[in-house]
Order: structure tokens, then C-alpha cells, then sequence
């Protein structure tokens, strides 16, 4: 934590304003996704990853797109496919022959050295290769050979996945899941959304036209303002009793949960809720964590980690519905 | 505005709005109890609470209620979240308290410091007596008041509904004396009345007095009704002592009640004739006949013989008329004190229903076994039992006696009677069994005392048990001071002195049977006249 951090309240705001400004900016763009937007700008500030889940076409690839250029940093995509090695994303150490002719290894790095990477329907490659990115986002460097390459901060994965077409990709282990700070949904848009983007994308294009609104350094400055952000315990006590009740196993879990999780959220979601908690009240430009911050990301942490039994899939029961009885028994205070 | 000015601030806002809410419901409380127990009441389950208790009682559950309200700990974490809530701050109280109690040097606890200045937060804004405390209070007020009215104004409006029946038909009952000048009272009965006047201290303290010897008291006290009934219905020899009298059973009593009854409409009918046809020689055999079957019916030492006999024995039709008069009077008198006396009894057995009484002590209050032949105690020289040196005939053994030894009574100018010296007020006149002036109260009430715990003072319990002084200290032999009773006077003391009605009742009943004494009493003076 920055407990000795010297933080100046003008400094403070002024940031708060810069991710305003960056939202209008996206807008300028994006139709429509808020919500994601704002979660992706949440884990960014939390160092997070996000999965990025929306059948094509929503603009998944353009959201990274213009976040990159939007807060100036690199950007870099990764196509994943079934073929895709893991050195295709990490690099690799290739033979170099200096002008002496004497042969030396040199590494390239892969498309993961970037600030903001898109690995674009991350369930088409195969595990080994899905593990060497799981590898470097919770590592935040990657290993080639015996040498460890560590990743330029900020760093974030957004990835992203299709819920049709399952034939021939390899769905995400939960163990892996768990990893990703959020998991959003990318809704359709409506018509006058619709009506929107295709005015966009049939006229001159925006996305050059954006501008940098924060620099690399300012985010990163971001970050520690958030991280220092004030939390009240009592607000604290109640993310960990968000994530104990939605363990079956807990006495006083809802029904529903009782009757539809199979396993509740780890402790990384306790994590996730308060860190994104706290980054959403940071863009809202309050001075601490607020309850309402506690329960608009509560949904986006815990949705990907708290997993169904077999008997809900088969009712059909939805994990917001869980997640939305939980919520609904525990009281703060 | 300080983080720590706001708590301390919201904390008494916290404490004063609890104290004023817990006391309303502690109120709302002992209404309910009071009300729960005035329908037990109601039932029979439960005795008779005086009201000043149960005033007192809510009053205690206000204070507790407050002081609990003020005094008990405030949740700070809780109270502060709450005006975050209610104030739209976002939390920013509750995080700011939180950091100042965790000592934390976060960076942002100035930044949250000058927020707070910023927002101006005032907890009156939130913790005040808004609509829904106002309405608490108009509640509190409302309970108040109509706990006062339910405790003072209740009986009566229970009365005038008709509910209580014993009063009434107290009320109802016909008095002969309707005034009452305290000036002509004996001295003695005079400072009772004024002992009635004062305050009562020790009304409260005597109430918790132990529960049993209350019981055995109110056993005593019925069984000293009993015997009373039984001398006024000539069921027991009037020179017994109250104590060696057995009672008789009811059953007993209930004949010798309907006998007496036979004898006094006999005698009626006699009069009657003698009204309608005077001098009438024809039917001079016919009253003789019929005085000498009265005479049958009635029992050898019954005390209405002598006045029968004396309407016999009479040379002219005047003074046999006079006699008869006499004599249907007394009889009409004891059977008034008869009834009297069993609205007594049936009083005292509410009251030892009402008090808890247990199994084996009800068993006490059945009626008791026929009269046993004779008191086998030790007699002093007097031939009485120790206890009863100064003993009295009773009412109805020496009724008609009184005023034909010491008694000069006569009908005042207004119909109101006077009591000479030796008049007994109650169930006997104050004559030994020699007929010689008693110079002490009639001691039959002595131990009809009333239970200590029923007693307001000492004025009520000496009055009560002892009864109006035979005689004036200041009068002169032949000159009793007269006085005058009144029951409207008598019941206003009463009520004043909120005596259960139970107790009223015997209040009630003591004059009653004054009063009857006093026709007794004028009946008799007329015979003595006659003759």
C-alpha cells in the first residue's frame, strides 16, 4: 500500500477529470458500451485483465483499439488460433550472427511486449499456448529459455471469446478464468446504437482522430492513487461476506445458492471486488470507497468465478441470478 | 465541521432520540401489562392493584426507558453509516471515522477532512424530531393520558355502566340518614372523621405486607361476619363472645331467615288489621292467636320475644298496637343488617378470591359446621372468656334493650335519629351483660380488624375495628351527645381515600347497621313510651 504517499487533492481531481475526458473520448468512437468500457478502464487502473466475451461483430477489437491510443500506449493483437505456439506470443530466441560471423542468440519478443495486448478469441488456442499468456498476465513477465523478459507496466490483457461456435476451441479452465479481473459482456446494440455505428463506420473514420488523454506515466500515477484509495473496514467486512455467501457451504448462503453454485468465489474475487471498488469510485471522482461502488462491480468480479452445478445449467439458472440473491441477503452493517 | 465535533454531536442527537423512543415504548408497555391485567382482573384471575401502583409503575418504565435510552452505548460505525445513507455522503463519514480510530496516515484523510468541511453535514439534518418522533410523542402523550383516565375516571364510568353492580346497588340502597353534621359527633368519632382527612403514607408500604397472614386475617374477619349474621338472625346466644361462636351453616341461617321473615309479615298483617278495624273485639282472639303462633315461631331467647310478648300482655289497643310496631321494626332491622352483613361476606370472599388465595385457604371460607352447644373456654369472674371482659351483647340479642336501659334516643326535628351514651353503633349496643353502660368499644370488632395490608392508616383501622366510642368523653351520664351519619359523607371519605371497594363495603356496612341500631333504637324508645 502507499501509506506515505503524498497525494494532493487538486492532483487527485485533476486525474479524475483526465478519465472523464478519456471516456468522452472513447465515446466519440465506441457506441454504446459503457459498462465495459468503464470495467475496462477499472482493470486497467487495478492492473487487471479482462475477458471480453460478445459474439463478432460488437467491437471488442475496436474497444482495445481506441483505449490504446486513447491512453497512449502500445498496442498489440494476437489472432488465436489452433495453431498458435507459445512462442508466437512470447517470442523467441533466434540465431544472430554478429559481423564477425560469430553466431549468438538473440530474443525477439512477441506480440505479448505491449502495453495493452487484444488476444482476440483466446479460446481457439490450445491450452499450452493459453497458458503461456495466463502465464505472463499474472506474472507480468515472461520466461524464454532461462531468461525472464519482464513486461513493461502498465500491462493488460484483454481478451476475448465467442459464445458460439464452440467446435474446436478449448475452453478456458476456471483455474484460468479466475485469473481475469473481469469478465464483460458485450451486449447488441440497439437500434438507435445500431443506427449510430453504421453512420460511424460508413463516414470518415474517428479512430485516427483520437487523442492521447493520458500519458503512460499518468496512468500509472492513476494506479497508485487508486490503490491508496480509502476503504472502511466495515465496507471491507462486507465484500468478504459477498464472497462467503456464495459458498454453498456457508450457513447462512441463499437458497439459491445452496441449490445452484457448485463452487463459490475465490478470494482473488474478495480481491478483485475491493480493488475494483476502488477504482470505480476513483472515476467517479469520490474520496473513498462508497457501498454503491461495492455493488456495481460486484457483478462484474464475481460473475466468471462463481460457478453453477450441473442442475442449474439444467433449469437454466443464470449466475447474475445468484449473484443478484446473494446481494439481496447481505446488509452491510 | 470535525470529524470528531460530528460524532460527538451525532451521539447525544443519537442518545436523545433513543431515550425518547425507548420511553414510549416502555410506556406503550406498561400499558399493555396494566391493560392485560385489567382484563385478568376482569376475569377474577388476578387481584385488585391500586391504581397509584400502576401510575407509578409507567412512570418508572418512562424513567427506565429514558435513562436506558441515554445511557446505553451508540454504535458509531453504524449511527455515522446511517447519515451517510440518509445524507447521500458516500460513505465518506464512516471511512473518515474508520481511518481516525485505525490512527491510519493514509494521504486521503485531509482530502476526506475537507470534504466533509465541504459538505456541511449536520446531523439534526437526519437524526431530529421529524415527523415520524412527533408522532411518537403525540403517541407517548396519547398512552398518558389514557392510562390517567382508564385509572381515575375508569371505575366510576365502570360504575355509571353498570358494571359493578355491588355499587350500584349500594347506591341504590335506600339510607335513613341523608345528612351529616361532623359538629355533632362525640368527640372521639369526631377526630376519626378528621383522621379520614389527612394523608395516608403508609397506604403503599402496607400493601406488600405478607400475602398468608393477609389470608388468615380475611378468614378471621369472614368468620367474624358470620357470627355477626348469626346473632342478628338470634341463631346464637348473645352473651356468647364472638370468638367461642361457632357459626352456624348457611342452610341454618337461610330458615331462620325465612321463619323471621314469616313472623315479620304475620306481624304486618296483624298491624294491618288493627289499622282497618280499631277496637275491633272480634278480632282481639284472633290477634292473640296469631301473636301466640309468632311467639312459637320464634325461638326462646329470640330478642324480639320481649316486644311480642309486651303486644300480648298490653291493656289497650294503643300500646299493644305501639308494641307490635316495635316489634315488626326490630325484626325488619335484622334482617336488614342480615343482608348487610352477607353483602359483607360476599365482598370478603371476592377479595380472598381476588388475593390468591390457595385451595386449603378457600376451603376455610366454606361455611362452617353447625353451631357447636357451647364455648368450653375458661371464664373469667364474669363468666366470659378472658378477652371478652368488656363484651357486649350484640345487635340483635339486645336490640330494643339499649334505649330501655340508658338510652333516652328520640326522633330529632328532622327525622334523623340521635344515639344516646351506650348506644353501640354496629352489630350491638354498648351495655355489659348487666346492662350497665360500656365505657369501651363494642370489642367484637377488635378482632374483626381488618387486614394490616388493607389499611390505609390507623384513623380507618381503629375506626373501623373499634367502632364509635360508646360514649363521649365530655358527656355526663343520661346526656350522650347526639350525632348524625351520613352515607353520601362516609362514601365521599372513602372514595377520597381510594379504598377498595371491598373495604368500602365494610365501611358501608358498619353504618348500615348504625343506622339500623337506630331504629332499633326508636322503635324501642316508642315501646318504652307505649308503656
Amino acid at each position: 500500500m502507499t501509506e506515505g504517499l503524498t497525494i494532493s487533492e487538486g492532483r487527485v481531481q485533476q486525474t479524475q477529470e483526465q478519465f472523464v475526458r478519456l471516456q468522452d473520448e472513447l465515446a466519440r468512437v465506441i457506441v454504446g458500451h459503457h459498462e465495459v468500457i468503464e470495467g475496462t478502464l477499472i482493470a486497467l487502473l487495478c492492473g487487471g485483465n479482462v475477458l471480453l466475451e460478445g459474439v463478432p461483430g460488437l467491437g471488442k477489437t475496436l474497444i482495445v483499439r481506441c483505449l490504446s491510443r486513447t491512453l497512449g500506449l502500445n498496442f498489440s493483437r494476437i489472432q488465436f488460433t489452433p495453431d498458435l505456439m507459445p512462442a508466437d506470443i512470447v517470442g523467441t530466441n533466434l540465431v544472430m550472427e554478429d559481423e564477425s560471423g560469430r553466431r549468438y542468440f538473440e530474443f525477439s519478443p512477441g506480440p505479448i511486449f505491449a502495453h495493452l495486448v487484444l488476444a482476440d478469441e483466446i479460446n481457439r488456442a490450445t491450452p499450452k499456448t493459453q497458458a503461456a499468456l495466463l502465464e505472463a498476465m499474472q506474472e507480468q513477465a515472461v520466461t524464454v529459455g532461462k531468461k525472464t523478459y519482464p513486461l513493461e507496466a502498465p500491462f493488460a490483457v484483454l481478451a476475448t471469446q465467442n459464445p458460439i461456435e464452440m467446435e474446436g476451441t478449448y475452453p478456458l479452465p476456471e483455474a484460468q478464468v479466475d485469473r481475469f479481473f473481469f469478465k464483460l459482456y458485450l451486449r447488441s446494440p440497439s437500434v438507435e446504437q445500431l443506427e449510430q455505428i453504421i453512420r460511424r463506420n460508413t463516414s470518415a473514420n474517428e479512430l485516427h482522430a483520437l487523442q492521447p488523454q493520458l500519458s503512460q506515466g499518468e496512468l500509472l500515477e492513476a494506479r497508485e492513487f487508486v490503490e491508496a484509495f480509502p476503504i472502511a473496514d466495515p465496507l471491507c467486512t462486507y465484500a468478504a461476506q459477498l464472497i462467503q455467501h456464495t459458498h454453498p457451504s456457508c450457513p447462512s448462503a441463499p437458497e439459491p445458492v445452496k441449490h445452484y453454485v457448485a463452487y463459490g468465489a475465490s478470494p482473488r474475487a474478495g480481491i478483485s471486488l475491493v480493488a475494483g471498488a476502488k477504482a470505480r469510485a476513483f472515476l467517479h471522482g469520490a474520496s473513498n470507497v462508497r457501498l454503491e461502488d461495492l455493488r456495481a462491480v460486484y457483478g462484474l468480479a464475481l460473475n466468471h468465478r462463481v460457478l453453477l452445478n450441473f442442475k442449474a445449467q439444467s433449469e437454466g439458472v443464470e449466475v447474475e441470478r445468484v449473484l443478484e440473491s446473494v446481494l439481496s441477503q447481505v446488509k452491510a452493517l | 465541521m470535525r470529524i470528531e465535533d460530528l460524532i460527538r454531536q451525532t451521539r447525544k442527537r443519537v442518545r436523545l432520540l433513543r431515550a425518547f423512543r425507548w420511553s414510549s415504548w416502555a410506556v406503550l408497555a406498561g400499558l399493555a401489562f396494566i391493560f392485560i391485567y385489567a382484563a385478568l382482573h376482569v376475569l377474577g384471575l388476578v387481584g385488585r392493584v391500586p391504581g397509584a401502583r400502576l401510575v407509578w409503575l409507567n412512570a418508572l418504565a418512562l424513567l427506565v426507558g429514558g435513562l436506558a435510552g441515554a445511557l446505553f452505548p451508540v454504535n458509531t460505525l453504524r449511527t455515522l453509516f446511517r447519515l451517510d445513507t440518509k445524507l447521500q455522503t458516500g460513505e465518506l463519514l464512516l471511512t473518515l471515522y474508520d481511518l481516525k480510530r485505525r490512527n491510519s496516515s493514509s494521504a486521503f484523510v485531509p482530502v476526506l477532512e475537507r470534504r466533509l468541511v465541504r459538505l456541511k453535514v449536520r446531523p439534526e439534518t437526519v437524526f431530529h424530531l421529524n415527523a415520524g418522533d412527533t408522532k411518537r410523542g403525540f403517541g407517548l402523550a396519547a398512552a398518558l393520558g389514557l392510562t390517567l383516565i382508564t385509572l381515575w375516571f375508569g371505575p366510576a364510568l365502570l360504575q355509571r355502566a353498570g358494571w359493578d353492580q355491588r355499587a350500584v346497588a349500594a347506591e341504590d340502597t335506600p339510607l335513613a340518614a341523608e345528612t351529616f353534621d361532623p359538629a355533632t359527633l362525640p368527640p372521639e368519632l369526631r377526630d376519626a372523621f378528621e383522621r379520614l382527612d389527612r394523608p395516608l403514607p403508609q397506604l403503599e408500604d402496607n400493601v406488600d405486607s405478607d400475602q398468608a397472614q393477609q389470608n388468615q386475617r380475611l378468614i378471621e374477619l369472614l368468620q367474624q361476619v358470620d357470627r355477626a349474621r348469626d346473632r342478628a338472625l338470634g341463631l346464637s346466644n348473645a352473651s356468647q363472645t364472638i370468638e367461642g361462636d361457632p357459626p352456624a351453616d348457611e342452610k341454618q341461617r337461610q330458615q331462620q331467615r325465612q321463619q323471621l321473615q314469616r313472623v315479620q309479615q304475620q306481624l304486618q298483617n296483624l298491624l294491618n288489621q288493627m289499622q282497618a278495624a280499631p277496637g275491633d273485639e272480634q278480632g282481639r282472639r284472633q290477634k292473640t292467636k296469631a301473636l301466640e303462633q309468632a311467639l312459637q315461631a320464634l325461638d326462646k331467647n329470640d330478642p324480639t320475644r320481649q316486644s311480642i310478648e309486651s303486644a300480648l300482655n298490653a291493656k289497650d289497643p294503643g300500646s299493644q298496637q305501639r308494641s307490635l310496631e316495635g316489634a315488626q321494626q326490630q325484626l325488619q332491622n335484622r334482617l336488614r343488617s342480615d343482608d348487610a352483613l352477607q353483602a359483607a361476606r360476599n365482598e370478603l370472599e371476592g377479595k380472598a378470591k381476588d388475593g390468591g388465595f390457595t385451595p386449603e385457604d378457600l376451603s376455610q371460607l366454606k361455611p362452617s359446621a353447625p353451631n357447636k352447644p357451647q364455648d368450653t373456654r375458661p371464664q373469667n369472674a364474669q363468666g366470659s372468656p378472658p378477652e371478652d371482659s368488656n363484651a357486649a351483647p350484640d345487635a340483635s340479642s339486645s336490640a330494643g334493650q339499649a334505649s330501655d336501659k340508658d338510652g333516652q334516643e328520640a326522633p330529632t326535628a328532622n327525622g334523623e335519629r340521635g344515639l344516646n351514651k351506650g348506644d353501640e353503633p354496629g352489630l350491638g349496643s354498648a351495655t355489659d351483660r348487666n346492662g350497665l353502660p360500656n365505657q369501651d368499644y363494642n370489642p367484637q370488632y377488635k378482632d374483626a380488624r381488618i387486614p394490616q395490608a388493607l389499611v390505609p392508616s390507623e384513623a380507618i383501622d381503629e375506626w373501623l375495628s373499634r367502632g364509635v366510642p360508646a360514649e363521649s368523653a365530655s358527656a355526663q351520664p343520661g346526656q350522650g351527645a347526639q350525632y348524625r351519619l351520613s352515607y353520601d359523607r362516609v362514601q365521599s371519605l372513602l372514595e377520597r381515600r381510594e379504598l377498595s371497594p371491598g373495604l368500602q363495603d365494610v365501611v358501608r356496612t358498619y353504618f348500615l347497621r348504625i343506622i339500623g341500631q337506630l331504629n332499633e333504637t326508636a322503635a324501642n324508645s316508642a315501646t318504652q313510651e307505649a308503656k
